[in-house]
């Protein structure tokens, strides 16, 4: 039998307080393939994985590192029993063993001193917890986008990342391989200093009132729900798909930011790289309201330090006219430029083998910073964060970024964070 | 025009009786009202009024909760005595946190600071949390109590402590008595926290001393992950205490997380400078350049990472390249990455040297990713010898000419492409297309005209990506030029720049009059290209050869390759009147071609039609599996109903079984229709002999997603 938490995690905590927090829950069988063979690097090469959240993303994430030779994949962690056994049937599956640990609480997992790294694909009010304790542990992470849930979080996340010399990466693949045709333009200066931006991009999350349905036993309920507010279970609430409508904790405000940071993570994260904002945040968001005669939607203007207009869903006929110095994308993306003669810059890329998984296994060994390190994923999230807050307040903001907060508005520095459920804390 | 709080009667009414479950419309007029209050100090007390009520009444659960999040947005010191009576109770405890903790009024602090004596367990971790989230100095004393209490309080207060992270709270922490274990691990994490916020408020000297301490407590040979990530915290700290080269660059005035960012900004090439270095920091260099020879990796990554993002100046980019040649070839690569990502251009010359003389080849790959980052103009002929090198050396040097910036980078990319071997000179256009230098393009258009097939097909490749009107000419004369899979590129080359280009329709219509000016055989060869940009005049063109037997087959043939469905029912009546097999087999390969193309020409009910027409014109199950491969191009449910049936026809079933799981794979029409799609893929995970559909089939089965696995 694979050794497998206990799902009282009470009892666990309690243990935790009197052992070591190196204590190992299972052990990393060394197996006759250790030694490594052509393809396979010696067992003291590979890097050793774990995986929480193994749900929608989680598993395909799972899949890309499993099917790595330089990964040795041990163990894997979810609330849920179905995604958690399945995702031990992969690892058994790959390894024609039974070797794999399954958990329930991440705790546990992180606790294991033969863990390299971990991935991360649970919702996102899990994130900034999951990932400040991984760094602590003094794992490297693999962290699934939208990477921060509030904008709290991320300096805290980043600051814990460089505290212990983690390589922390975020997990949208889209930045670099889906918007070459905006990046390359850009880069190689034919768009001149780019001015303005139109970005189309999703509703924010809204709040839930889903009834209560019985639990049903294969899921641990509170660990769920962490540090969100208690709720009772629905399946609604909590189904990993990737709807925002209202069947999946993606549309939902406890436990996301809905599509606008979902796939703002993409979006946003491809229009700034782009841009070359990738190392700067919005320091003003003005508020359209729309108009009385419902010709104009509402929308947000974001100002970047640089001058960079980034319009967030401006109706078309507010655009200006296209120019020649103008690049635009299938998802509702253009970038609009002066025309003037610049530089062009190389565009950067991965490291290693292996698109951005590979990029992660690379910076592991070297420790160098992976192409989405969390301070850029932290800078791309800010933007979607700041429009939910114009949105929800429906006015302008200005943003200090030294100080992290908004200026002259302090009913919108109350939505900078959120207090966390009892025991979880930041 | 004061707002109405009439209103609100009924709304509150509601929200009284509000449960899970029910109809949450008329909580959007409160929502509506917390927004308008902003600068209404009469509707935020009437607000504040009637949201105390709910939370003192004997509304449920969720009526509370949701109280408590509006609160959340507008309470003031007024709503703090209601709320902090919601404290003591395990149910309501969080939501009232939740309001308590964002509202800026010292009383919210106050009553969470009271409560800490109240309550017991893990309320009091909450109360703990919510004022480590205030950043509430007035705790620095009570939370320092219970410090020596229960684990997982003490615990918590400890990370409190880190976040709160004044003087008083440091010196608390170090004041700590606790035995090894979770409470002793936070309350290292929490000094370290203190230290890099007292470093990030300029008090080095305090922030070098937590971090000493913490480094002697750790050893020097911790034998668990989690230690050594401590001992790289403290380490790196001290470093950073040390090295005053960037210090004018940390912001002030806010919490620790902002230090590593400041710290850690790579230099820009002008931003190297150099400036006498200080004492500490030189002895930080010291430190650096000692990890950097030694055996600890982590104490090396420690001290890479300073090289990488700190100790400014040129005085230590020359230090670290005398160093250089000290070193073991591991520790050169490791060194020169860390140099590329500096961005000091005094690296380049050792980086260069080590390129032509180092015998490992790990060694010179990393010098050329420094030459690539940091170098110019005159470093490209040495990286275009290393274009000729073995192994993974001329990737990395095509890589690195790709990437080369400096002065005069461009220039000597374009001469160095005019002169070498032709293979030489191939990879070199194709770099400068990489580089996307529309300076280059003189050069292409002479290349585009020689006599080297190879160096011909390389320039059209870089014309295809950056060509105009005016290089259409030149790329005429290539194609006429070309032969076999030359010519097939070079087409598809000039089809490119007259149809994707910025200024396409005049270069469409320098094609068509390099078309009239050239002779019958050239005009054979460029007719393809033209039928392919489409357009009313080569339509005409076509029409001609239609209607002239001797040119008919040349007119069905460059139909064949028409760009958009338009041409339609053009097709459908040639195929109606055809009787010579090849030219039927050439009308319906082209109508199942064009029916799904995604131009718009067609909305997706006409495309779907023209394609179950194409199937019935279809004899042969090759082209049945054709029509129903194309079909997954058109996600409608229609389409799905029409493919569905033949999973059941032996001869075609991998085809549609592909198709279902293809359309399958976009969630909204999967979900639109989630029984129709449960039944078909059921279906195909009982046919299939396809790996990769069963595991697609499957994972969108259980409504979840599939990567596309995309190359490098």
């Amino acid at each position: 039998m694979p050794k497998k938490s206990s799902p009282n995690r009470r009892r666990f905590l309690a243990a935790s307080l009197q052992a070591s927090a190196a204590a190992v829950a299972a052990p990393y069988v060394i197996t006759s393939k250790a030694l490594g063979d052509a393809v396979t690097p010696p067992a003291s090469d590979r890097i050793v994985m774990g995986g929480i959240g193994m749900g929608n993303m989680g598993s395909g994430d799972q899949g890309a590192f499993l099917g790595r030779p330089d990964v040795q994949y041990v163990a894997v962690c979810d609330v849920r029993q179905k995604w958690r056994d399945d995702a031990k049937g992969r690892v058994d599956g790959k390894y024609g063993s039974k070797d794999c640990a399954a958990y329930i609480d991440f705790r546990e997992l992180l606790a294991r001193d033969d863990i390299d790294a971990v991935h991360i694909a649970t919702p996102d009010h899990w994130h900034s917890i999951m990932t400040i304790a991984a760094c602590r542990a003094g794992k490297d992470i693999y962290l699934q986008k939208p990477e921060t849930l509030t904008l709290r979080e991320g300096p805290l996340m980043i600051q814990a990342a460089r505290r212990y010399g983690r390589v922390v990466s975020g997990g949208s693949q889209r930045v670099l391989e889906d918007y070459r045709d905006i990046v390359n333009p850009c880069w190689a200066g034919e768009l001149g200093a780019i001015k303005s931006i139109d970005l189309a991009i999703g509703p924010r999350s809204m709040p839930c009132y889903l009834p209560a349905v019985a639990t049903p036993p294969d899921i641990d309920w509170d660990l769920w729900l962490g540090p969100a507010p208690w709720e009772p279970y629905n399946p609604g609430r909590c189904d990993g798909n990737f709807g925002t409508g209202g069947n999946s904790w993606r549309s939902y405000i406890d436990y996301s930011g809905g599509s606008l940071t979902d796939w703002g993570a993409h979006n946003v994260g491809g229009t700034i790289f782009a841009a070359g904002l990738l190392n700067e945040q919005p320091t003003s968001m003005t508020w359209h309201p729309a108009t009385s005669d419902g010709k104009e939607a509402a929308y947000v203007t974001l100002v970047y330090p640089s001058g960079v207009e980034l319009h967030c869903n401006r109706p078309k006929q507010l655009w200006p006219g296209d120019t020649a110095a103008t690049v635009s994308q299938e998802r509702g993306i253009v970038i609009r430029g002066d025309g003037t003669s610049i530089t062009p810059k190389p565009v950067p890329s991965y490291r290693g083998n292996g698109g951005i998984y590979g990029d992660f296994i690379e910076c592991v060994k070297t420790r160098e910073r992976p192409f989405r390190d969390l301070e850029l994923c932290v800078n791309t999230m800010t933007a979607p964060h700041m429009v939910a807050i114009a949105q929800r307040l429906e006015r302008s903001l200005e943003w200090d970024r030294s100080a992290q907060r908004f200026m002259n508005d302090e009913e919108a520095n109350r939505l900078l964070d959120r207090a966390r459920r009892e025991p979880w804390t930041l | 025009m004061p707002f109405d709080t009439t209103t609100l009667d009924s709304p509150f009414a509601a929200l009284a009786a509000f449960d899970w479950g029910a109809d949450a419309a008329p909580l959007s007029v409160i929502d509506a009202a917390v927004v308008a209050a902003h600068g209404d100090a009469a509707l935020t007390a009437n607000l504040e009024k009637r949201l105390g009520s709910i939370i003192s009444g004997a509304s449920s659960r969720a009526a509370k909760e949701y109280a408590c999040r509006k609160l959340s947005m507008i309470g003031t010191a007024a709503s703090v005595p209601g709320l902090a009576s919601l404290l003591t109770d395990p149910d309501e405890s969080h939501m009232a946190r939740f309001a308590l903790e964002r509202i800026p009024a010292p009383a919210a602090g106050d009553a969470l600071r009271q409560a800490l004596g109240k309550v017991r367990g893990d309320l009091v971790i909450g109360m703990i949390s919510s004022l480590a989230n205030r950043r509430d100095t007035a705790s620095v004393k009570p939370l320092a109590n219970f410090l020596a209490g229960d684990a997982k309080i003490a615990a918590a207060a400890a990370s409190a402590l880190g976040r709160i992270a004044t003087v008083d709270a440091a010196a608390a922490l170090a004041a700590a008595k606790v035995q090894p274990g979770p409470v002793a691990d936070a309350v290292i994490d929490a000094r370290l926290a203190c230290a890099d916020a007292l470093l990030a408020a300029g008090n080095r000297g305090a922030a070098k001393a937590i971090y000493e301490a913490v480094a002697a407590g750790i050893g020097d040979a911790p034998t668990t992950r989690r230690g050594r990530a401590l001992r790289t915290a403290a380490r790196s700290g001290i470093l950073a205490a040390l090295d005053d080269t960037i210090g004018q660059t940390i912001r002030r005035g806010f919490m620790a997380a902002w230090l590593a960012l400041a710290l850690l900004v790579p230099m820009a090439h002008a931003e190297v400078v150099a400036p006498a270095p200080s004492a500490t920091a030189k002895q930080a260099a010291e430190s650096v350049l000692a990890a950097i020879a030694a055996g600890d990796a982590d104490l090396r990554a420690v001290a890479l990472e300073r090289v990488r993002y700190g100790l400014h100046g040129t005085w230590f980019t020359e230090a670290l390249v005398t160093k250089l040649p000290t070193l073991d070839p591991r520790r050169q690569v490791e060194v020169l990455s860390a140099l590329a990502d500096r961005g000091d251009v005094a690296a380049v010359a050792a980086a260069t040297s080590l390129l032509k003389s180092a015998g490992d080849a790990d060694v010179r790959l990393a010098a050329i990713r420094v030459v690539g980052k940091l170098g110019r103009g005159a470093d490209v002929p040495a990286l275009v010898v290393a274009l000729a090198g073995d192994g993974s050396i001329p990737a990395a040097a095509r890589r690195a000419l790709v990437d080369l910036s400096g002065p005069d980078a461009a220039t000597a990319i374009r001469k160095a492409a005019e002169t070498g071997s032709a293979s030489s000179r191939v990879t070199i256009l194709d770099i400068l297309v990489e580089r996307r230098d529309r300076g280059a393009v003189p050069l292409l258009v002479a290349a585009a005209g020689g006599d080297d097939a190879a160096i011909r097909q390389a320039a059209m490749r870089g014309l295809a990506a950056f060509g105009g009107p005016n290089e259409i000419p030149a790329m005429v004369a290539s194609l006429i030029k070309s032969s076999g899979d030359e010519r097939k590129a070079a087409e598809l080359a000039i089809v490119r720049v007259c149809t994707s280009s910025r200024d396409a329709e005049a270069a469409a219509n320098a094609a068509i009059a390099s078309y009239e000016a050239a002779d019958e055989a050239s005009r054979q060869v460029l007719l393809p290209a033209l039928a392919r940009i489409g357009g009313p005049k080569v339509m005409a063109m076509i029409d001609a050869m239609l209607a002239d037997p001797a040119k008919r087959p040349q007119g069905l043939d460059a139909l064949s390759k028409w760009p958009d469905a338009t041409v339609k029912d053009q097709l459908l009546e040639l195929f109606g009147k055809a009787t010579d097999p090849q030219d039927k087999d050439l009308l319906l390969g082209t109508l199942i071609r064009i029916a799904p193309l995604p131009d718009n020409k067609l909305d997706d009910g006409q495309k779907l039609d023209l394609l179950v027409k194409t199937m019935a014109l279809c004899q042969r199950n090759e082209d049945k599996a054709k029509v129903l491969e194309r079909a997954n191009a058109i996600r409608t449910i229609e389409t799905f109903r029409f493919v569905v049936p033949y999973v059941d026809d032996p001869a075609i079933t991998e085809s549609a079984c592909g198709s279902v799981v293809e359309l399958a794979h976009h969630q909204k029409l999967r979900d639109a229709h989630k029984e129709e799609f449960t039944a078909a893929l059921d279906k195909v995970l009982g046919i299939t002999k396809n790996d990769e559909l069963v595991e697609r089939a499957t994972r969108y089965k259980a409504g979840q997603t599939w990567n596309r696995q995309k190359k490098n």
